[in-house]
């Protein structure tokens, strides 16, 4: 396989006019639904798939990947100029995103997240590019037992890495997997907590679950919020020039924030916003000044975003090339690819190669097209944000109710999301982390499975398991991170032990 | 005894609960062997993990005292409300009726909603979607539907 006939065979796809069209459409939409503070990257692919039901799968999958993508470049904008988060992981870009703003600079920090979405989102296609065709070329010696082994590091990694309280995280991975197992059985056929439901037998709908989860939680919170907080700074193309000492910070947190967000994307289960935290706290330690930090230092926004959007585009390896997918978001669009007939996996290289190159080449015009989208049209974008949010809220519940509905005609499914809307709202009040809990949700039925295969093939065996290479490696490293978060959450103890009594009173 | 985080001690409480549902759901399952696993095997265990989890958590607890949160049951109604209504009104009354009480009930979640803003807003909406979802993508729900 070569590089080169590959771009070639992704151009011939993804310069059609049509999918071109509907590349500028998704980017085009995904930025609008990123901008708005509160509808997610996920909650705008899940309320769009319904529109590309009766696209060729191809178009379908260009659409609502440059929705996804377009969503995390909008997402910092309303970070920037509000101090709310457009998507989950632009929550850092917060940090020192809205003090530039209040010192004037909105202009130059949207520049900046701008171009390092760019640059992080390239690197991203790069690697995707060159690592694809590896990994589909190592997934053929990949058996169940390593697939488990992968599946579980990656549910770990969700679990614990940026978590404040571990075993939070791991409970609400837990709880995911949990919600499941509702449904039938694979191996057996035997139905599981249906309760009579027969809807309940194709299991919970994903869609309906992301949705109430996400998409209505953070709805009753917003409300109670007052969100409209007057914007009035202009922002003129000749205020995001950026001064010499400020273009020089930027490049190597960007370069920083691009190698670390596509390997957290590439990881099966840890997605964006683990790698953007993990960029803006690696930047903060090296930095010879820590202090400027969350004051407006420009290495905290050109971090993460390059971050997010690296990460974006190298979740898509493991989804397309291992069928597993690389974040909640990916797992809507890897249901997308089922719902045109399109199973993801090592087979799809070789038997669609027109898609699979189709759409990495397409993410790339799609990330010119945002660049183009994002600097001289930003006066569209900030304008966005003016849309009261009054008006807002009973048109994305339109969305999500017609949505949730469309996708397989079921009434039992709205309810559902109202349901789901309920326990994400009490989960947030106590203060559990809801993303882990999609993507127990959808590894977990995955991670049975291959689980079941495994013991089938070595009898029960647990140490022929842990004695393959890349199962036992990363069994191995699953375990040491068990281990590692168990003696910082004690050694944090020790030391808040000795403050706290006196910090109480 | 000790001081305790009251939200944390509910949420472990929650996570007991949980890992007890599942486990008494589980044992009406097969959990079969190493070697054969049963549809019983995975929920058990997952069970069994929620319940420890929610003891840890129970641990960790202790310490630092906070405050409860606030509720929002005005705004918590009326987004439910609005989801509820639809899913209950769609295969009665078809889109545009459902839509506009949808939004109507959605609309009382906010304070300073005046009761024409929340008609207009109504009206206008449920013809967008009208609009976009029966004319534009041609999607093959009634856009009227007699309920008798």
């Amino acid at each position: 396989m070569d590089l080169w006939a590959n771009i070639l065979i992704g151009l011939d796809t993804a310069i059609t006019p049509n999918n071109l069209l509907y590349c500028f459409l998704g980017v085009f939409l995904g930025t609008f639904f990123g901008v708005l503070p509160g509808v997610g990257s996920l909650a705008a692919v899940s309320m769009l798939l319904p529109i590309t039901f009766y696209l060729e799968p191809t178009t379908a999958l260009v659409m609502l990947a440059g929705v996804y993508y377009g969503a995390e470049y909008g997402g910092s904008t309303s970070s920037i100029l509000l101090n709310l988060p457009g998507t989950p992981s632009n929550a850092v870009t917060c940090l020192d995103g809205y003090p530039m703003t209040q010192q004037g600079r909105a202009g130059v920090a949207l520049l900046v997240t701008t171009l390092a979405s760019f640059f992080g989102g390239s690197i991203g296609i790069i690697a995707l590019f060159a690592l694809a065709p590896l990994i589909v070329k190592w997934a053929l010696v990949f058996g169940p037992a390593e697939y488990f082994a992968l599946m579980l590091f990656g549910l770990v990694a969700a679990a614990t890495v940026t978590q404040d309280k571990p075993a939070k995280g791991l409970a609400m991975v837990v709880f995911g997997m949990a919600l499941g197992t509702v449904g039938t059985h694979l191996a057996t056929g035997a139905p599981r907590y249906t309760y009579g439901y027969a809807e309940l037998r194709d299991g919970i709908n994903f869609i309906a679950l992301a949705m109430g989860l996400f998409g209505v939680s953070e709805m009753i919170l917003s409300l109670t919020r007052t969100v409209n907080k007057p914007f009035n700074q202009k922002v003129s193309l000749r205020s995001m020039i950026p001064t010499r000492d400020e273009a020089r910070r930027t490049f190597l947190p960007m370069l920083r924030g691009a190698g670390i967000g596509g390997l957290f994307g590439a990881l099966p289960g840890t997605g964006p916003s683990i790698g953007t935290f993990v960029g803006y706290a690696l930047e903060k330690r090296i930095a010879r000044e820590p202090e400027r930090f969350g004051k407006g230092a420009i290495e905290g926004i050109a971090s993460p975003e390059s971050a997010n959007n690296a990460a974006v585009q190298t979740a898509f390896i493991p989804t397309l090339t291992l069928g597993i997918p690389g974040s909640a978001t990916m797992a809507v669009m890897m249901g997308a690819l089922l719902i045109h007939g399109i199973s993801p996996g090592p087979g799809l290289m070789n038997s669609n190669p027109e898609i699979f190159w189709g759409l990495a080449v397409s993410f790339w015009i799609g990330n010119v097209l945002l660049l183009a989208l994002n600097i001289p049209l930003i006066g569209l974008w900030v304008r966005v944000l003016k849309i009261p949010y009054a008006i807002l809220y009973p048109a994305v519940i339109c969305l999500i109710c017609i949505g949730v509905y469309t996708v397989r005609n079921s009434v039992l499914d709205v309810g559902l999301v109202m349901m789901f809307g309920l326990l994400g709202y009490a989960l947030r009040l106590m203060r559990f982390e809801l993303a882990p809990i999609l993507i127990g949700f959808i590894l977990g039925p995955m991670v049975e499975e291959n689980f079941r295969r495994a013991m089938q093939i070595y009898r029960g065996d647990w140490l022929v398991i842990a004695s393959r290479p890349i199962a036992g490696t990363l069994l191995a490293l699953t375990v040491l991170m068990l281990l590692w978060t168990l003696w910082s959450v004690v050694r944090r103890r020790r030391r808040g032990g000795l403050v706290s009594p006196l910090a109480g009173d | 005894m000790p001081r305790m985080d009251k939200v944390e001690l509910l949420a472990a409480a929650f996570m007991f609960a949980v890992g007890v549902f599942f486990f008494v759901g589980a044992l009406d399952y097969q959990v079969g062997t190493m070697a054969r696993t049963g549809p019983g095997f995975l929920p058990l265990a997952l069970g069994i993990a929620a319940m420890i989890l929610g003891v840890l958590i129970a641990i960790a607890a202790r310490g630092q005292e906070t405050r409860w949160p606030e509720l929002a049951p005005r705004a918590l109604v009326a987004v439910l409300g609005a989801i509820l209504a639809f899913a209950l009104l769609l295969p009665r009354l078809g889109l545009v009726p459902s839509i506009v009480i949808t939004v109507l009930i959605a609309v009382t979640g906010n304070r300073d909603a005046t009761p024409l803003f929340a008609v207009v807003t109504a009206v206008l909406l449920s013809f967008a979607c009208w609009l976009l979802f029966i004319q534009g993508l041609g999607l093959s729900i009634p856009a009227f539907r007699n309920p008798f």
